[in-house]
């Protein structure tokens, strides 16, 4: 008996421990109810979750759950921000969890940041987009991604930045 | 009460000074009898004392519904179902509170989300593993 006990306590502590580390936590899956399928979602709904309409039914109820509450919020954002969530939706929807985990958290990480080194993040974001796959692993492999801010025109708040990551002395000023 | 407890008495006195002129034959049988009587009673026992108590919380007395009343006088055996109703409670309290994390977890990701999918760097940005661990290796190399 002692023994079926001890046996029953270590396999719930491994599914706490599972549940706990897993992303979404199972015990999170498990505890969310069913959500509804598409064609019993109101039409404005419908139409804010316009792109996630092919994707919608398989989803699993807790990706639904958070798209409704996202609809909920999607009426009270400015409309520039409105057109942004409506591009990025089925982008969004189709990384697998873990990548929407990562991306939230790194996401926490950048709104931590000054404002500028969160301009210094985006300007380097753009300019490591024009690169080629190669010239990004290259960049990656050799160089610092200050050295991104080179190919950039450089603006009034990385300017700085830019200037620092500059190995050369500065020249003789005219 | 004193005369029963004295009738008790006397019939159990004649009973024992009968036992010595009991046949061989019929005191086997009486044991083989009391054993069975003693097996049934084991087997019976929690039934008999739910119903009982059963019967008296859920007296023709009380305004309890008439269901409830018919429950307990048929000596429905819940101690058979006590684990099945221990299991199901278990479960529903799990189910309740892995509800309260889930209520906490979408709520918590909906608000990371909507200012992700509105932020000017697209989400992409944030979920390139390389990008991002190379501007963080940077920054903290300088």
């Amino acid at each position: 008996m002692a023994q079926r006990r001890l046996l029953g306590s270590i396999i719930a502590g491994l599914l706490l421990v599972g549940s706990v580390l897993a992303e979404p936590p199972t015990s999170v899956l498990i505890g969310t109810p069913p959500q509804p399928e598409w064609v019993a979602l109101s039409p404005a709904q419908q139409n804010i979750l316009a792109p996630l309409a092919k994707d919608w039914n398989a989803m699993d109820s807790l990706r639904r759950k958070q798209w409704l509450g996202l609809a909920e919020r999607y009426p009270d954002m400015a409309p520039d921000k409105q057109r942004r969530v409506k591009e990025r939706m089925r982008e969004w929807g189709r990384m697998t969890p873990d990548e929407r985990t990562q991306a939230r958290n790194n996401y926490k990480d950048f709104k931590q940041l000054p404002p500028n080194q969160k301009k210094a993040v985006k300007e380097k974001w753009k300019a490591y987009l024009s690169l080629s796959a190669a010239e990004r692993q290259r960049m990656r492999e050799e160089g610092k991604s200050t050295e991104l801010l080179m190919l950039m025109p450089p603006t009034e708040t990385v300017a700085e930045e830019t200037r620092a990551a500059k190995s050369a002395p500065p020249g003789p000023s005219p | 009460m004193n005369n029963e407890q004295h009738d008790a008495y006397r019939i159990r006195q004649v009973l024992n000074h009968g036992l010595a002129d009991i046949p061989p034959a019929a005191a086997r049988r009486l044991e083989a009898a009391r054993h069975l009587a003693l097996d049934r009673q084991k087997q019976e026992a929690p039934q008999l004392a739910l119903a009982g108590v059963g019967g008296r919380i859920l007296g023709e007395r009380t305004h309890f519904p008439a269901l409830l009343r018919g429950f307990a006088r048929s000596g429905i055996d819940f101690a058979r179902f006590k684990p099945l109703l221990a299991i199901i409670a278990l479960l529903t309290g799990m189910w309740l509170s892995f509800y309260w994390h889930s209520v906490q977890y979408v709520e918590e990701t909906e608000a990371v989300d909507s200012a992700l999918l509105t932020d000017d760097l697209p989400p992409e940005a944030f979920a390139d593993r390389e990008f991002i661990e190379w501007l963080k290796d940077d920054s903290s190399a300088q």
